[in-house]
C-alpha cells in the first residue's frame, strides 16, 4: 500500500481520529513515519488497526489483547463448541485471499468432522 | 487434571503490570462550589493535574454523564497558569476542527457531549511538567422530593455503567484506586445545608466553609429553608433592557408586563421569547426581550444574549423546556455557550505555539467508583438535553399572536441561496455581454456582480479575534493581475488620449501571464489562510473574474480580431 495521510488513515479504517491516538499512545499501532509535519502512515497501520477492531469486536479486553499479541501461540477464537481456530495475530485484519483460506478451512474442518471416514467413500 | 490442584489463577496474566499500557494521568486536586440559589444550584468544578511526563501530551478525561437538567454552560482551561476559554460551536465543526489542529501541532481544547450525554474533554498540547486547571460551569435544579426539603447529588467519579462501556477506548472513562485531595465549598443564603454520603457523619455546612470530599462516592447535599424562606425563586424585570421574568413556583401567574399588568400580552415584537411549558401543576409561562441592542460581540465574535441567556439557562434548568422563540435552539445555544450534542466548547490555539512534535495521547484517571446503595435516587439522567428541537407543545389561548415568533433560518437560508446564485447568473451574463451575444449592458452587470460578491466575501469573514484575521491583508494580493494587465495594458492610455499607444513585443505575453497568475495567486493564498478559505475563495473567484474581462480586452485591444 501507498503511503497514507491522517487523514486516509481515518477513511480507509473507518475510526475516529482519537480512536487512532490512542492506540499509537498504548502502543497498538505503531507512530508514523516522518515526524509531526510529514507524517505518513502505511498498510502496516491499517492492519494493526484492523486488528485490534476485530479482537475487540470478538470480546477481548485492550489488556487481553496485548498479551495476545505478545504471545507466540497466536490467537484462539472459539468457532463452535469444541472448535477453536488459532490464527497469528498478523494475518488479523491484513486481508489476501479470504476466500480460499476460509474454502481450505471448511474442507479441513469438513474433513475432520465428517462421520464418513476420509478414505471412505462419501 | 483434577480442577482443585489449578492453584494458578488463569486471568492473572491479564493484570501484569506490563500489559496496562501507558499510565493513566491522575488528578491531583479537586475543588467544588456550589451556589444554591433555588430552585436552581451553580456547580463550579475545578480539577487540576500536572503533566508528569516528559512529552507533549493530549490528555483526555470523560466525566460522569449529566444530571437531569443539568447544563454546562462554560469552560476554562489553564495550562502553565494561562488561561484558554473555550468557546461554543456546532458540534460535527467542532470536533474536526480539533482534529485538524492537533495533526497542526496546534494547542486545541475540545469539551462535547457522548453518547448518553457522557461529557468528554480533550486538552491537545500540555508542555512536559505543566500543571493544567480545568474549570466548568453548570447550572441544575434541586430535586425536590417534598415541598419543604431541596436535594443535590454531585457524581465525580463514573460507575460502572454499560452505557459507558460501549464507549470507544479513546473515548471510555477509567479510573483508579489512588485518591486525591478534594473539597467542597457551599454558600446558600438563607438556607440550610447539610452534607451526607461522604466517610463522616452528616454535618451541616457552615457558610464559605470548605471541607474535604471523598471524589469515590458521590456528595449529597441537603437543602431545607430557614425560617420564613423559600425554596422557591422568583424574579421580575421585565421593565428594563435585556429584563426576564421566571418563577419556579409552579401553577403561579408570571406572564406579566408593565403595560399588561392583569398578565394578558399582546406584542409585535420579534425581538422577544415568550415560551409556556404544561406541567403536572398547571401552566408556566414565561417572557423576556432578547438584548441585542448595542450588545457588543465577546471575544469570539459572538453576539452575546447576556443577561438574558442567564435566564434561558435558569428556565432550561428548572426544567422549562424551550418552546416558542424567535431564534432558533441551535443560535441560542452557541450564544449562551451551552454544551449539548450538537454544541461543543472548543479552543483552537495558533500555528507555532508548541514544539514540532505529535501529541502522545494520555488518559485522565478519576477516583474509582465505590459501591454505594443510592437507595431511590435516580442515578442516570433521564432527558437532560434542555434544547432539543421538539415541535413547542400546545399553544394556551393567551400567549402571543404567532406573527411575534418569525423564524430567522428561512429568511437567512434563502438569502444565502440567492448570494450563491444571483453572481453565477450576473457573470453568464456578462460574458454574454462582452462579446456580444446578449444584448445587456456589460458594466453594470459586473458592478452588480462584484457587489454581490464583496457581499458574499463578508458572510465568510473569519470571526473578530481569530488568529486568521491577521494573515487577511495578505488577499490584497489577489488584485495584482487585474491591476497590473490595467496599468501595463493598452485600456488606460486608450481612454486618456483616445489614440492607440505604441505596443511592445512583451505586452500579449504579459497579459496571458496575468492571467495565469489570477489563478495561480487564489491557489496559494487560500493555503496560508486556514480558517478563512471560503473567504479568500470568493475573493480569489471575483478577481479572477476582473483579471479575465481586463485581460481579454487588453489582448483584443492590441491584437484586434484575436
Amino acid at each position: 500500500m501507498t503511503s497514507l495521510k491522517f487523514d486516509d488513515l481515518v477513511r480507509t479504517t473507518g475510526t475516529t481520529p482519537r480512536q487512532i491516538r490512542y492506540l499509537i499512545s498504548q502502543g497498538f499501532v505503531p507512530p508514523p513515519t516522518g515526524g509531526r509535519t510529514y507524517a505518513a502512515y502505511s498498510g502496516a497501520h491499517v492492519a494493526a488497526i484492523r486488528r485490534y477492531d476485530r479482537l475487540r469486536s470478538l470480546g477481548f479486553p485492550p489488556a487481553a489483547i496485548r498479551l495476545l499479541l505478545g504471545a507466540r501461540e497466536g490467537i484462539p477464537v472459539p468457532i463452535v463448541a469444541g472448535l477453536t481456530l488459532v490464527i497469528d495475530p498478523d494475518l488479523i485484519g491484513s486481508g489476501g485471499d479470504v476466500a480460499a483460506v476460509a474454502a481450505l478451512g471448511a474442507q479441513k474442518i469438513e474433513q475432520l468432522l465428517s462421520e464418513a471416514a476420509p478414505d471412505e467413500p462419501a | 487434571m483434577n480442577p482443585r490442584k489449578l492453584l494458578v489463577d488463569p486471568l492473572a496474566a491479564l493484570f501484569r503490570n506490563e500489559l496496562a499500557g501507558l499510565p493513566p494521568l491522575l488528578l491531583d486536586e479537586t475543588e467544588i462550589d456550589v451556589q444554591v440559589v433555588a430552585p436552581l444550584a451553580v456547580i463550579t468544578i475545578a480539577r487540576r493535574f500536572t503533566n508528569t511526563s516528559a512529552q507533549l501530551i493530549e490528555a483526555v478525561l470523560t466525566l460522569p454523564p449529566l444530571a437531569p437538567g443539568e447544563i454546562l454552560y462554560r469552560l476554562i482551561v489553564r495550562i502553565g497558569g494561562v488561561a484558554y476559554h473555550a468557546m461554543a460551536r456546532p458540534a460535527g465543526r467542532a470536533r474536526r476542527a480539533h482534529d485538524a489542529a492537533i495533526a497542526d501541532g496546534r494547542r486545541a481544547i475540545l469539551y462535547e457531549l457522548l453518547a448518553h450525554d457522557i461529557p468528554m474533554l480533550s486538552i491537545a498540547g500540555i508542555e512536559a511538567g505543566a500543571q493544567v486547571e480545568i474549570s466548568t460551569w453548570s447550572i441544575r435544579p434541586l430535586a425536590r422530593p417534598d415541598p419543604g426539603r431541596a436535594t443535590l447529588q454531585i457524581r465525580l467519579s463514573a460507575a460502572s455503567e454499560a452505557a459507558i462501556f460501549s464507549l470507544p477506548d479513546a473515548d471510555a472513562p477509567i479510573t483508579t484506586p489512588k485518591r486525591h485531595a478534594a473539597s467542597l465549598t457551599v454558600s446558600a443564603e438563607g438556607k440550610q445545608v447539610t452534607i451526607s454520603g461522604q466517610p463522616y457523619p452528616d454535618r451541616v455546612m457552615a457558610g464559605s466553609e470548605a471541607v474535604g470530599v471523598e471524589c469515590s462516592t458521590p456528595i449529597f447535599l441537603t437543602v431545607i429553608p430557614l425560617e420564613g424562606g423559600t425554596l422557591d425563586h422568583a424574579e421580575w424585570h421585565v421593565d428594563k433592557p435585556g429584563g426576564w421574568e421566571v418563577t419556579s413556583e409552579r401553577g403561579v401567574e408570571t406572564f406579566r408586563h408593565p403595560a399588561n399588568p392583569d398578565g394578558s400580552v399582546a406584542s409585535d415584537r420579534t425581538d422577544w421569547i415568550f415560551g409556556a411549558v404544561p406541567t403536572v401543576a398547571g401552566c408556566i409561562r414565561v417572557t423576556a426581550p432578547l438584548p441585542t441592542d448595542g450588545t457588543l460581540p465577546n471575544a469570539g465574535g459572538l453576539l452575546e444574549i447576556a443577561p438574558n441567556a442567564r435566564g434561558m439557562r435558569a428556565f432550561a434548568a428548572a426544567g422549562f423546556v424551550e418552546t416558542a422563540t424567535p431564534q432558533d435552539a441551535a443560535a441560542v445555544r452557541l450564544a449562551a455557550g451551552i454544551l449539548d450534542r450538537r454544541t461543543s466548547l472548543a479552543f483552537i490555539g495558533p500555528l507555532g505555539e508548541l514544539p514540532d512534535e505529535i501529541p502522545m495521547l494520555h488518559k485522565l484517571a478519576l477516583a474509582e467508583m465505590e459501591a454505594i446503595d443510592f437507595g431511590n435516587m435516580a442515578e442516570e439522567p433521564i432527558d437532560p438535553d434542555p434544547f432539543r428541537d421538539i415541535p413547542p407543545p400546545a399553544r394556551p389561548l393567551d400567549l402571543p399572536p404567532p406573527q411575534a415568533t418569525p423564524t430567522v433560518t428561512g429568511p437567512v437560508q434563502s438569502l444565502g441561496h440567492w448570494l450563491t446564485w444571483a453572481p453565477i447568473l450576473l457573470i453568464i451574463g456578462a460574458l454574454g455581454a462582452s462579446f456580444m451575444a446578449i444584448n445587456l449592458p456589460f458594466l453594470p452587470l459586473i458592478s452588480i456582480f462584484t457587489a454581490l460578491m464583496l457581499i458574499n466575501a463578508r458572510r465568510f469573514l473569519p470571526p473578530r479575534g481569530a488568529p486568521v484575521r491577521a494573515r487577511l491583508p495578505l488577499l490584497a494580493f489577489l488584485a495584482l493581475p487585474w491591476v497590473a494587465s490595467l496599468i501595463f495594458g493598452p485600456i488606460i492610455p486608450q481612454l486618456l488620449t483616445g489614440d492607440m499607444p505604441d505596443i511592445a513585443d512583451w505586452m500579449i505575453p504579459l497579459q496571458y501571464g496575468l492571467l495565469a497568475a489570477a489563478v495561480i495567486l487564489p491557489c496559494a493564498l487560500i493555503a496560508i489562510v486556514p480558517g478563512a478559505r471560503r473567504f479568500a475563495l470568493v475573493l480569489g473567484l471575483l478577481n479572477l473574474v476582473l483579471a479575465f474581462f481586463l485581460v481579454s480586452a487588453s489582448i483584443i485591444t492590441l491584437s484586434p480580431g484575436s
